[in-house]
């Protein structure tokens, strides 16, 4: 029996997908936006117990190194900043959506450490080239969200794909592709539309194994496709996620030239990431 | 036109993986072969210059031209400028 899925099994499956929490919802729309209530944003997160709690955990972290303990999300929000609770709440958000029992087959924590990896990355790039840092975390956060999508909505097909994966020692987008007839990025760039993401954030995620050199907002150059792509290749050749048939999928050379990425400053981004990753990763309970 | 980043056994590219365990069974050179660092007894710096190698196999496999397998590499290995 063929394992390819129908494309309009795949947007079922997609429009099925529980709604992100409202408050998440509010804080990806609100990613670039400068004028934003903090004390409503702080307010609204602190009614959600999960992720208040979550986002408290990992405020009190090592990964942020503060000296006192931080009680409340309003004090995490003066201590850390909207930008970086935004972060913190979406990261938390995300991971709350999809629990180890929807998804058999996939390795979830070595899934959410490669995705945390890839954020911090991104992160680091974007400071680096001045691009949005916070657009590109959420980004590299949930570049893979349509692995989640394929392995709770299709689990059979997806253990197939696994298998073929296995057998022929092939990048997982190639195998999606021979067996599924869909691959994650196409799927994930469904789910980023399905949940309402911004245009750019849907079309980042869509192309990052094909990154484009027009953005979403139509100015050539790098985009943010071009950075989720080399992040995602990067997150991958630190083998963060330590998974033993880990493979550094293939690299846009087009991609790289945009970026213009010296080596000091790659080194840099290098050493962020695996400085920050175990300490996000332990906060996240991932 | 693309140049390979490393000289491998065209012969070889794309060959399905027959064993899943420590040294990949590919033959596709050095590059290749083993994935499990410890289980090979090697030095601290050469353990690294494997796995870096693992990780990229596909690249190298197919010859891709890849700046970030250099890079990785001189990271891992010390080498950096």
């Amino acid at each position: 029996m063929s394992s390819r899925l129908h494309p309009q099994d795949v947007v079922d499956r997609v429009s099925e997908l529980p709604a992100l929490p409202a408050i998440v919802m509010e804080l990806l729309t609100s990613l670039g936006e400068s004028d934003v209530d903090t004390e409503s944003l702080a307010r609204r997160i602190s009614l959600d117990q999960a992720l208040a709690s979550k986002t408290l955990r990992l405020a009190n972290s090592s990964f942020y190194g503060m000296s006192r303990q931080v009680t409340s999300i309003a004090d995490a929000t003066s201590i850390l900043g909207l930008r970086t609770l935004r972060n913190v709440a979406i990261a938390a958000g995300v991971a709350g959506s999809f629990l180890p029992s929807c998804c058999p087959g996939l390795d979830l924590k070595a899934f959410w450490q490669h995705s945390i990896a890839t954020a911090l990355c991104a992160r680091a790039m974007a400071e680096v080239l001045h691009l949005d840092e916070d657009s590109a975390f959420t980004l590299g956060l949930l570049h893979d969200i349509g692995r989640l999508a394929l392995a709770s909505g299709f689990p059979t097909e997806h253990a197939e794909m696994l298998r073929h994966r296995k057998v022929m020692d092939c990048p997982p987008l190639d195998a999606e592709r021979v067996v599924l007839g869909t691959d994650h990025a196409v799927v994930g760039g469904q789910i980023a539309e399905h949940w309402r993401f911004a245009p750019g954030l849907v079309a980042a995620i869509a192309g990052h194994h094909d990154p484009q050199p027009i953005d979403a907002a139509g100015i050539a150059g790098a985009s943010l496709s071009d950075l989720v792509h080399i992040a995602d290749n990067v997150a991958h050749a630190l083998d963060l996620a330590h998974a033993a048939d880990d493979l550094v999928p293939p690299l846009s050379i087009d991609a790289w030239s945009r970026l213009a990425l010296e080596e000091s400053l790659c080194l840099k981004v290098f050493r962020r990431a695996e400085v920050e990753h175990d300490a996000l990763c332990q906060a996240l309970m991932i | 036109m693309s140049r390979r980043v490393v000289d491998l056994d065209s012969s070889t590219a794309a060959k399905p993986a027959t064993d899943a365990g420590a040294c990949l069974p590919l033959h596709v050179g050095d590059a290749d072969r083993c994935s499990a660092d410890d289980a090979c007894g090697l030095d601290p710096t050469e353990s690294a210059r494997q796995r870096v190698r693992h990780l990229f196999r596909h690249s190298l496999r197919c010859g891709e031209v890849n700046p970030l397998l250099h890079m990785l590499l001189r990271y891992r290995t010390g080498s950096t400028q």
